[in-house]
């Protein structure tokens, strides 16, 4: 998939997973990878009191940041602009690319460099300004590789977890000018750092996620070890974050505790080479760095998040990928399949409620709700109950006092509805059940052999000739005459 | 109403009360090292990281460091001038005449081409260090440019073992720098790295290939 489409995530899901399935060579990259990004958190964390004080820690500090959302963004933004940095507020994803775009042709910028952001791949920034004559170039060196192959990231730490070094060679050898096939990562590094590093040099405008903006200071921090978001942030002359409002803390005491469990839970690592903090543009009596910083503050449905006491809890992420490097199900199907920016648990949590149940419900089927997403996650976000949720929401049609998610009900079916509330209504009367059970074993020879995808692996259940009601009943019949037999003899 | 108070307004609305909950002490109190020992885990975590340190007195740290960078075929270094650090290594610079130094003295603008393509290694100060993650603190300014630190393959940075803490919230707290952040604050823990082709560790992705760290000890024969 070349890019984000958001039709397509619920019309063709069934089938991408089909697929994934099917592809042992992605199957293989996909449990290796997870396998060793399991095995390096684990060794993050030997101390299992210890990371559950951590974890209890940075889940009191999102919630705390989260109930002062308002207050804090807006002393953000105080401070930003005190700080000379230029704060912009989008509703959406197209408001986000417009005023992107607007600070492009402000500057008749036409070279983007990218570092990883996630947020810009949710408003689909590298089509949108594509599509205005803008060149928007991944820097990241795992984005690189899936830009270059016309891909979307697989996974939101480790973008192209699904190619493994041969797929990335033959990549290299055809898509860049005079390159030798090389299986050598070394040499492949090398390879797109030369490249890239032409790009730094040339580029008008830097674009950037952020990791957490902190109110306190108006500062802006970037996690990284490439060293891409350092260049992006330092050598264009303008550089340009793209933040969800969810982004913000308080002071600048809660990022050590947050950078602790996201470097360890996201890559296992106790630190990052870079951690980068922004708080300003170039002053006059510095030699570097742009000269123009902008913020482009990004709600797209967050806000509607917000309003919901249980999905609230989506907003406290922190971005880490630890959810989908536990999950059996992405671990088997990858992040292709689920067909939305954002993939894995905490993917089935974000991508229905940015882009409704009825564009992107379905994927909240691609859970067994066994857990392990939850367990792991550094904020301890129920990712299981809050798909069971999104589950129940897409079914369900009730009016709510807050803001539904939207799309409430789009995945609901008449027959399964009806299918429910008939059943529901048998277990309510006792005499129906019985009467139901009693047709349903005498007329056993008339149950269907073929019922759907059911039938597809597994044979149809039948009805047992007399019901366990019978039986017991039955049984405890021929018991009593027993009992009498024995007392007369 | 503009986007802003679109936004503001929703999330006023819907605020949900929180649960009081109290932030918890950090999982561990932080450790109270001696300088030795702080030396001690830093200098294993850089090693660690793949950085190389070079632990120094006062006296020699520049000759260490000059033999160590002509030794692995570095012979151009770019320093920030009017630094007591930068002032050292320029005048320690006569003995090694194959020696190319030049002041980042000028906007980058100006460096750009040198800095990208010629400049081979940058030399700068860190105002802190973390042993526990093998972090350096770096207070980019006028005296230290960001690019110094980021675009020649090789970076080299000076720090005194008297500047060393335990942890990251020490380091931070410990200090005036939270009141009046800089343009930039770094912190640096190796040389730049990637592991995005099938979890294959590689170095100097973007940024410099070698991290080469000058530790200030007070008596070199304490430490080495």
């Amino acid at each position: 998939m070349s890019r984000f489409e958001p039709a397509t995530v619920n019309l063709e899901f069934d089938k991408r997973v089909g697929d994934a399935l099917q592809d042992q060579e992605l199957r293989a990259n996909f449990r290796g990878a997870m396998d060793f990004l399991m095995g390096k958190r684990a060794a993050m964390f030997p101390d299992k009191e210890g990371l559950e004080a951590l974890r209890t820690q940075g889940e009191a500090i999102r919630n705390r940041c989260l109930s002062q959302l308002p207050e804090l963004l807006e002393q953000f933004e105080q401070r930003c602009t005190e700080n000379g940095i230029q704060v912009h507020w989008a509703e959406t994803a197209q408001e986000a690319n417009a005023i992107i775009l607007e600070i492009m042709h402000k500057h008749d910028a036409t070279r983007m460099v990218k570092g990883k952001s996630m947020a810009s791949e949710e408003i689909g920034l590298n089509h949108f300004l594509a599509d205005h004559g803008v060149e928007c170039l991944e820097t990241d060196m795992g984005e690189y590789i899936v830009q270059l192959a016309d891909e979307t990231p697989s996974h939101i730490i480790m973008p192209a977890i699904h190619k493994n070094k041969q797929q990335i060679a033959r990549l290299f050898n055809q898509k860049i000018d005079g390159v030798e096939y090389s299986e050598n990562v070394d040499r492949l590094i090398g390879i797109g750092r030369d490249v890239l590093r032409q790009k730094f040099f040339e580029a008008d405008v830097g674009l950037s996620g952020v990791n957490f903006a902190v109110a306190e200071t108006g500062t802006l921090c970037l996690v990284e070890n490439e060293g891409n978001g350092r260049m992006t942030t330092t050598v264009p002359p303008v550089h340009i974050a793209l933040c969800g409002i969810e982004k913000v803390v308080e002071s600048l005491r809660d990022i050590p505790p947050l950078l602790k469990l996201l470097t360890r839970s996201a890559t296992g690592q106790a630190i990052t080479t870079y951690f980068n903090m922004i708080s300003s543009p170039r002053k006059p009596d510095e030699k570097d760095g742009p000269k123009e910083v902008h913020v482009v503050l990004l709600d797209n449905g967050r806000s509607r998040m917000y309003a919901d006491k249980q999905l609230q809890q989506t907003l406290r992420c922190i971005r880490c990928g630890a959810c989908m490097n536990h999950c059996p199900v992405y671990t088997r199907i990858g992040g292709h399949a689920y067909g939305t920016t954002y993939p894995g648990p905490i993917g089935q949590v974000v991508s229905p409620q940015i882009w409704g149940l009825h564009t992107a419900g379905s994927i909240t089927k691609a859970c067994s709700l066994n857990g392990a997403c939850g367990e792991a996650c550094p904020v301890k976000i129920p990712l299981a109950d809050l798909i069971r949720r999104l589950r129940y929401e897409s079914n369900n049609s009730e009016p709510t006092s807050v803001p539904a998610p939207r799309g409430q009900g789009a995945l609901r079916k008449r027959s399964e509805a009806v299918t429910w509330k008939l059943w529901a209504l048998l277990l309510h009367k006792p005499g129906l059940y019985a009467l139901a059970l009693f047709i349903a074993t005498r007329l056993r020879a008339l149950a269907p052999r073929r019922i759907g995808p059911w039938t597809r692996y597994r044979s149809a259940p039948k009805p047992a000739a007399r019901s366990l009601h019978e039986l017991a009943a039955q049984r405890s019949q021929s018991n009593a005459s027993s009992q009498e037999h024995g007392r007369h003899e | 109403m503009s986007s802003r108070e679109a936004i503001l307004n929703r999330l006023r609305t819907y605020r949900q009360p929180q649960p009081s909950q109290p932030v918890q002490a950090p999982a561990s109190a932080p450790a109270m090292l001696s300088v030795a020992e702080k030396v001690r885990v830093f200098t294993e975590n850089l090693h660690a990281a793949h950085a190389e340190v070079i632990t120094a007195t006062e006296e020699n740290w520049t000759r260490r460091l000059l033999s160590v960078l002509r030794e692995t075929g570095v012979h151009s270094v770019t320093y920030a001038p009017n630094t007591p650090h930068g002032e050292s290594l320029k005048s320690a610079a006569h003995a090694y005449p194959e020696l190319q130094l030049h002041a980042y003295e000028n906007n980058i603008e100006s460096c750009k081409d040198a800095l990208f393509n010629h400049i081979q290694c940058g030399f700068g100060a860190a105002m802190k260090g973390v042993a526990e993650t093998g972090t350096l603190m770096v207070k980019t300014g006028p005296d230290e440019p960001r690019a110094l630190s980021l675009v020649p393959p090789t970076h080299s940075l000076i720090i005194h073992a008297k500047d060393l803490y335990a942890d990251l919230p020490e380091a931070l707290h410990r200090t005036q720098i939270t009141a009046a952040l800089p343009t930039n604050l770094l912190l640096i823990s190796g040389p730049s790295k990637t592991a995005d082709i099938q979890q294959t560790l590689a170095y100097g992705a973007h940024g410099p290939k070698r991290l080469i760290v000058v530790l200030i000890v007070p008596e070199e024969s304490d430490h080495v």
